[in-house]
């Protein structure tokens, strides 16, 4: 499986109960780096803006905006960054209930063709002021 | 009915008592393989009935909701009327306002739904007696908390906000009702 140390920071957040976290419609801003540990040849690396289900039920997700970051060869221990800069929907909000959570993340995803894709996320409250 | 008696009697002067034994179980063993099947049906019919006998002693209640389509924090007012058209006795009337979580999954070949319901808030009046012709009238008013969800619905997962009526009358089926009441993903001013 390819190895890759991925950091996901988020700016202009604001903390609650120690998650980052975005009124519906603000805008999401931050930076992605990608160090591959060794070559990797990748169709895309993808940085995703969306929400997916937890709990009892059946996963429900959705993407909401997405980059394609790098596309072709990953060389090892050559460091790639971006920065992003995505509209967070007005809805869902985040949520956590008894059999249903939505959780909002960037998540950051090296498609590898014909192998295990290497993926790493950063949750984030996604919920209005109260 | 009385009929038989004497009918049964004149066949079984013209039969043996071998005859009468044999006549006897040939017409009542069909009729005691489909006794489990009259009792299930009548049983069936009762059940079907229950809510007509009870519709006749109690109106359908009118239930208006000043607006069903809501922002979180936002209140509303429930407007409950229901005539009595005999002397009821009604055991509680009963309002709860819940949030329900539905999740829907697959487990072998079956397709399983789980619902959990947080009651909100709720109202109930207890135990007393309606006369003939009364009519009963109630006006509640409920909120969304501030912190609470909106609306939700996907292929497997939702989040519906529902005002439950549940009127109990003595010795009559329950009289039980959902509304719906949307909540869009928007904070009250």
């Amino acid at each position: 499986m390819a190895n890759a140390n991925i950091q996901i920071t988020l700016h202009n957040a604001d903390m609650l109960e120690g998650m980052p976290s975005y009124e519906p419609g603000s805008v999401v801003q931050g930076t992605v780096h990608v160090t591959p540990q060794e070559d990797i040849k990748c169709n895309h690396v993808w940085v995703r803006l969306g929400w997916h289900t937890e709990g009892r039920g059946t996963r429900d997700e959705k993407v909401s905006e997405q980059i394609d970051m790098a596309q072709g060869l990953l060389s090892a221990n050559t460091p790639l960054s971006r920065s992003f800069s995505f509209n967070a929907p007005r809805e869902p909000w985040s949520y956590a209930g008894h059999y249903i959570n939505i959780v909002w993340e960037v998540k950051v995803t090296i498609d590898i063709p014909l192998a295990t894709d290497v993926n790493q996320s950063l949750p984030f409250v996604l919920a209005p002021r109260r | 009915m009385f009929g038989l008696v004497p009918m049964i009697g004149g066949i079984g002067l013209f039969l043996s008592s071998e005859d009468l034994l044999g006549t006897v179980l040939a017409l009542c063993m069909p009729s005691l393989f489909s006794i489990p099947f009259i009792v299930v049906g009548i049983v069936l019919i009762a059940i079907g009935v229950r809510p007509i006998i009870a519709g006749m002693r109690v109106s359908q209640p009118e239930v208006s909701i000043s607006n069903d389509t809501l922002r979180v924090g936002e209140e509303f007012t429930v407007i409950y009327q229901q005539t009595f058209k005999s002397a009821t006795d009604v055991k509680r009337i009963a309002y709860n306002f819940v949030l329900r979580e539905t999740a829907r999954y697959r487990r072998g070949t079956d397709t399983v739904t789980v619902t959990h319901e947080n009651n909100v808030d709720g109202y109930e009046h207890g135990a007393r007696r309606f006369e003939s012709g009364e009519m009963f009238n109630d006006r509640r008013t409920f909120r969304i908390p501030r912190e609470a969800m909106h609306t939700f619905e996907v292929s497997n997962n939702k989040l519906n906000w529902l005002l439950k009526v549940h009127v109990e009358l003595e010795g009559w089926p329950d009289f039980q009702q959902e509304y719906e009441i949307k909540v869009t993903p928007e904070m009250a001013r």
